[in-house]
């Protein structure tokens, strides 16, 4: 297993080291930005997930290869073929770490939403679509990337990839897409009507999710839906067109990869408390570094459209939140399942911790960012 | 240059084919071990000729009826490739340790160049002919015995048809054009006097004869039921083969011959006034929407995966349809692909030993007993349909792009060809396996599939040397730029 | 300098000075930290005491705990240091923060301290304290301005403040920790309610009253004096801080009631005087009758602790030396009564003198109205049956006779004779 591990880090390094001399100056954050996803996946695997098979690590960095193509790239087609080829993998990871269930769904699988975001992303090259429609592609195939999970989450021990490298990894990918296509081949189209009420449509179909939440009965589904809803604010806060909510849309990228990586996957026991701490972080409660990026978010704003987005947004999490209302510790006893490396757990206590704290850089610390982008991005 | 150095490759499989028929006069036995490597070592010095006449000057018409330009370069070394990896999917084969099999499938592959290097039309219709013979005997070697006669006589069937109609062409072209010379038969064209409705029916044939040797359905091919019980490197190889030699009459006696550069754009016209790109679309349009749908219904792994493997021909043949500069280097490119994905299907079907007659229930939970082979066939197939990050998603997105209202037929094929991969995926990894036995793959296997899938991947990710080189190749289709 | 970086500096200082495992330490090292830090923020604030006198009253309100009970918990401890920043800062945003940051320490004190059934209630109530905050959240997303923003405000508070109709999340705890409820409710009431300049909306003042009348009939007196005393506020700010003065007073059940009692209705009489400007006579007359009656209601009830006179004239010393404090630092005219304000005086007066004396023999009359006790979050036990985990429809793995069949055709050389006829067809065709 620890070679294994080695193997995978060595190829996750050098992968990012090609890249990042191979990037130009305006491209080189974006390899940073993945590299802390990726690398922060393999780094809080604390259940050796990755290393457990050669075709995980494999395709693990075939996905991350794919993805770093794909912020490299120069135009909208290759970028979008890549972005596939990386949803692709992700949803064959997803398929071949499954639990064992019954009977045959096309709308049970994941590689369902990879075929149809690669139909849709096929369709925008048709080269007689007007841009209208062919932005309207694009807004439902990256809403697609975010919703992969749903189409999994009826079947039979569907609750067995939450907190899952693959989870992790495709929310990694749907957002480093996501913010990568609002930076760099967003539409002018996109921030005038009636585009712009995308603003509030894309918060609203959150809700909607959310509120479907509610009937799952397990809460590691629910959990599930929580993070598809995760990479749609990832795309809402990128879309918004202000920078300081850009950067938390990154910030929330990566508090969202590593969150998922952290929580671990036993029942709650009340005795502890780092663990349960973790565990309640997973949602974004206040103390935790999903919040604090909730807050950098869901910022003012002059646009009145992006504020009823906002709004909505906090109803959306607070259907969440509000999940804890049932919750209740068990009384027996419950052993600890599988064996988690202590280092990884108080490092992963430590990080979520220094996350929360980050809230008290409210006012300085979006200038910080703003200031390292523009030195690592030419305009 | 003398036209001789132009049939060093075949000369070396005739050598081959001696060196075998010498062995077994002479010891009175067949030695597999013996006879593998010789086989092997005949093909991979052919490819290497092959490689090396690529140094030759691109335009090269030979009197006498030899022709080395791009395009045949590059479905040479198709051919002689995706002998080689049938060659060595062969190694543990059960009937590879037969003479008449080794002999048999040297011919094939020497046959096969001399059918897309001829720039006659009667000398690749004979080749094809002695193609389709010695494939149907090939593939009768490895079944049954009381099956065998059934095969023969079906392989001599299919072959007569075949030169019936094939002869039929030849003198329809003699007639019409005074000639069977490919690039004589343009020129006349281009001289025009000709009547069009002979023109026509010369057309018709041609398409006719490309569309059952490369078998798209509903030409199911030339090869039939022959495939249904022999191994699985034979089936899919040759397959494979006469797809390739399919592609090659489609592109030397249709595109090249009835069509030319538009003056000022960097498409063909036809020469024509019947279109022959519009009715290789249709043939390909028929083929994009049959061939998936075909997979899907046919239950039985080995009819699904030989309807499959066309996929990638079907679409190479609907971009080339259009006559456009850029598609048609991609296109020619995809058949290079094409072979590649045929070797990782066959080397990963044959290392999980599934029989000829298995069927969907024994694939169910496959990839639990055995993830990597099971994988290499899965991403294997996501190539053959087209799908990201593989070389043929580039081949789509770039046909798209033309704006035809029959890209509503390649979306619908992306769709069924989809459904197929995301079903074998979906059931892969359905179910537990029960009792796990010992995987019967050996390390040497698996880096064999890792080469391929890694080579696979780069040709997807790293898509430009393979479309610079499909480009370059038929660079003789609009002349020196 | 930000008001949270301070607070989020010091989390491992609190934790290295208090013993983890029962939540208690060194009284001194998160009283000091505390008030450190506290300190630096007023006199950054300094020139106005409006800013600093909120704080004022807080740390009253913490040392008469501290005295009674002679301990403060380091996680109690923090969560009053995000509740004071929550006093000190302009942006309502700001604010709001400190108040989730507080919620939140409050909670771990009750998870750590309690028995399982204590620690479920502490996870549950992360949603519950944040449910009532929703509304200033949204007043401030929004971007809300005039009576919109102060009617978020004031419903958030509402929720914040009030154990009745709806439970409170600390309403437990407040027979045994006062302290925690004030922190909880009033401190982050008046953070909210400061901030805002009311000059242009003097209705809010008699929204106050009524509010708090109409909620008297099941809240406590604690709760009716601080939402009097916001009402106090928005006449005038001066008064709203004195009375904020208070709030030590509102520790103990004990006779200091009466005082508590004294100003409620000193609070009502301003309130009721001024409410002319915003609604007419009649109106104003019909709700301080009203109003004066039902807000008699929580003093007459309230249950009063016997304690020693010396521990409840610490309470009283700090209250006078706060609105002495007050009354220096701040230009305070002496309000003229007029007549509503007699009424509404003379009214309440009488109002607790009938209830005290019928309370013994009607005390249906007098006592809280019982809330709603039923779980506030419904539990969908039986989710709808589209959402339910079930086996999916099973694949067809077989194939039929009649595909085979077509197989075994398109194989075999008779379909080529069929394609041969096909190809005489298209010719035909292109020959016609």
């Amino acid at each position: 297993m620890k070679f294994k591990t080695l193997v995978t880090s060595l190829g996750l390094v050098a992968i990012s080291v090609a890249a990042f001399i191979l990037a130009t100056s305006s491209r080189a954050p974006w390899v940073v930005i993945g590299f802390l996803c990726f690398g922060g996946i393999l780094f809080f695997d604390g259940y050796n997930q990755i290393p457990k098979r050669w075709m995980n690590i494999i395709l693990f960095l075939l996905t991350y290869v794919l993805i770093l193509d794909a912020v490299l790239e120069g135009t909208p087609e290759a970028f979008w073929r890549d972005f596939a080829g990386a949803l692709f993998f992700t949803s064959l990871l997803f398929e071949q770490n499954a639990l064992s269930w019954s009977g045959f769904g096309a709308l049970r699988t994941t590689v369902t939403p990879a075929l149809i975001f690669f139909m849709l992303i096929l369709a925008q090259s048709i080269p007689a679509l007007p841009p209208e429609v062919n932005y309207g592609l694009s807004v439902a195939a990256l809403i697609i990337s975010s919703y992969t999970e749903l189409f999994c989450i009826f079947r039979e021990n569907a609750a067995a990839t939450v907190g899952s490298f693959m989870s992790a990894l495709r929310v990694a990918c749907s957002g480093l897409g996501c913010l990568f296509y609002c930076s760099v081949f967003l539409p002018e189209i996109a921030r005038r009507a009636p585009f712009n009420l995308m603003y509030v449509g894309l918060p609203i179909f959150a809700l909607l999710v959310s509120l479907g939440a509610v009937f799952l009965k397990h809460w590691r589904r629910r959990q599930t839906l929580f993070f598809c809803n995760w990479s749609l604010f990832i795309f809402w806060a990128a879309l918004s067109g202000e920078s300081f909510r850009f950067y938390a849309a990154i910030g929330a990228l990566i508090a969202g990869v590593w969150t998922i990586m952290m929580a671990d996957r036993d029942a709650a026991n009340p005795e502890n408390y780092r663990e349960l701490y973790l565990k309640l972080s997973a949602w974004g409660v206040p103390g935790s570094f999903l919040f604090t990026i909730i807050i950098f978010a869901l910022g003012p704003s002059s646009d009145e459209l992006v504020r009823q987005g906002s709004a909505i947004w906090l109803l959306s999490f607070f259907i969440y939140w509000s999940g804890l209302g049932g919750f209740s510790f068990s009384t027996s006893k419950t052993p600890n399942k599988g064996a988690l490396n202590g280092w990884h757990r108080r490092l992963a206590f430590v990080v979520t911790l220094l996350g929360a704290s980050l809230i008290a850089g409210i006012r300085i610390l979006p200038e910080i960012f703003s200031e390292v982008w523009a030195q690592g991005v030419m305009k | 240059m003398g036209s001789y150095q132009l049939l060093i490759p075949q000369c070396t499989l005739l050598l081959g084919i001696f060196i075998l028929a010498l062995f077994e006069i002479v010891d009175r036995q067949f030695h597999h071990r013996q006879g593998w490597i010789i086989q092997t070592i005949a093909l991979v010095l052919a490819f290497i000729q092959q490689l090396l006449l690529y140094r030759l000057p691109s335009s090269l018409f030979v009197i006498g009826g030899m022709i080395l330009d791009g395009t045949t370069q590059i479905f040479s070394l198709c051919v002689l490739l995706l002998s080689i990896l049938i060659q060595g999917n062969r190694h543990t084969e059960k009937y590879s340790s037969r003479s008449q099999t080794a002999i048999l499938t040297l011919g094939v592959t020497f046959f096969a160049l001399f059918a897309i290097q001829s720039n006659r039309i009667i000398f690749s219709v004979i080749s094809i002919l002695g193609m389709i013979w010695l494939a149907h005997g090939a593939l009768a070697s490895e079944t049954k015995l009381k099956e065998q006669t059934n095969l023969i006589y079906s392989g001599i069937i299919r072959g007569i048809v075949f030169l019936v109609i094939g002869v039929t062409l030849c003198i329809l072209c003699l007639n019409v054009f005074g000639e069977s010379q490919m690039d004589e038969i343009q020129r006349v064209i281009v001289r025009g006097h000709i009547r069009q409705i002979p023109i026509f029916a010369i057309e018709v044939f041609i398409l006719f004869l490309g569309a059952l040797v490369l078998g798209t359905p509903p030409f199911e091919g030339l090869l039939g039921k022959a495939r249904n019980h022999s191994s699985w490197s034979l089936s899919l190889g040759l397959t494979g083969i006469f797809a390739i030699v399919g592609t090659n009459i489609f592109v030397r006696w249709g595109l090249l011959v009835f069509t030319r550069p538009a003056i000022g754009v960097l498409e063909l016209e036809p020469l024509t006034s019947w279109n022959i790109l519009n009715v290789i679309r249709v043939i390909a349009v028929t083929g994009l929407v049959l061939t998936p749908l075909f997979a899907i219904l046919n239950k039985n792994m080995r009819g699904s995966f030989l309807f499959f493997i066309l996929n990638p021909f079907v679409q190479a043949l609907f971009a080339l349809s259009f006559g456009q500069r850029e598609i048609l280097g991609a296109a020619i490119a995809q058949v290079v692909v094409a072979v590649i994905i045929i070797g990782l299907l066959m080397s990963s079907i044959q290392a999980l030993e599934f029989s000829p007659t298995s069927s969907l229930k024994e694939w169910v939970a496959l990839g639990r007993r055995d993830m990597l082979a099971c994988l290499s066939i899965i991403l294997a197939l996501s190539s053959a349909a087209g799908l990201t990050p593989f070389y043929g998603s580039l081949l789509l997105q770039k046909t798209l792009s033309i704006n035809s209202s029959f890209g509503i037929v390649l979306l619908f094929n992306i769709v069924l060809s989809g459904f197929y991969v995301g079903r074998l995926l979906t059931l892969a990894f359905h179910r537990n396996a029960g009792e796990s036995s010992e995987s019967p793959i050996t390390r040497v296997q698996k880096i064999w599939f890792a080469v391929q899938f890694i080579l696979l991947i780069f040709m997807g990710i790293f898509w430009q040397p393979l479309y610079k080189y499909g480009a370059f190749s038929i660079r003789q289709f609009f002349g020196e730029v | 300098m930000n008001e949270l970086i301070i607070c989020i500096v010091f989390i491992p200082f609190i934790f290295l000075g208090g013993n983890k495992k029962a939540g208690e330490g060194p009284l001194w090292i998160p009283a000091a930290l505390a008030l450190g830090c506290v300190s630096y923020f007023v006199w950054q604030r300094s020139e106005n005491p409006l800013w600093w006198g909120g704080v004022a009253a807080f740390l009253a309100l913490t040392l008469s705990e501290v005295i009674e009970a002679k301990k403060l918990k380091p996680i109690t401890a923090f969560a009053s240091l995000f509740f004071a920043q929550s006093l000190i800062s302009r942006d309502i945003g700001i604010t709001i923060i400190c108040i989730v940051m507080g919620d939140l320490f409050l909670n771990l004190e009750t998870f750590l301290a309690g028995d399982l059934s204590e620690k479920n209630r502490a996870i549950h109530n992360i949603c519950r304290s944040l449910f009532s905050l929703l509304p200033a959240s949204f007043g401030v997303l929004l971007h809300l301005e005039g009576h919109y923003l102060i009617l978020a405000l004031a419903l958030t508070i509402v929720l914040r403040l009030f154990a009745w109709p709806l439970p409170h999340w600390v309403s437990e705890k407040e027979t045994e920790s006062p302290y925690s409820y004030l922190l909880a409710a009033a401190i982050p009431s008046f953070a909210l309610w400061h901030n805002q300049d009311f000059s242009s909306y003097p209705l809010w003042a008699l929204v106050w009253m009524a509010l708090a009348a109409v909620l008297s009939l099941g809240a406590q007196y604690s709760e009716v004096y601080i939402a009097m005393g916001l009402g106090v506020f928005c006449i005038s700010p001066v008064h709203g801080l004195m009375a904020i003065a208070l709030w030590p007073l509102l520790l103990h059940k004990s006779k200091v009631m009466y005082l508590v009692a004294l100003f409620a209705g000193i609070g009502g009489v301003l309130i009721s005087d001024f409410s002319i400007k915003a609604l007419n006579e009649n109106a104003v007359y019909a709700i301080e009758v009203l109003s004066a009656i039902l807000l008699s209601r929580p003093f007459v009830s309230a249950k009063i602790i016997v304690r020693p006179w010396f521990v409840d004239a610490i309470d009283i010393a700090l209250t006078a030396l706060l609105l002495g404090l007050f009354i220096f630092v701040l230009p305070a005219q002496i309000p003229v009564v007029g007549l509503q304000g007699i009424i509404f005086a003379g009214v309440f007066l009488i109002s607790v003198i009938l209830g005290k004396v019928l309370y013994p023999k009607r005390k249906r009359f007098f006592e809280p109205i019982n809330g709603f006790t039923g779980n506030l979050w419904p539990e969908i036990k039986d989710p709808i049956a589209l959402l339910q985990e079930r086996a999916g429809k099973q694949i067809d793995l077989s194939e039929g006779r009649r595909l085979r069949k077509f197989y075994d055709a398109i194989e075999s050389e008779s379909h080529l004779v069929w394609l041969l006829g096909l190809l005489g067809l298209a010719l035909a065709w292109g020959l016609r």
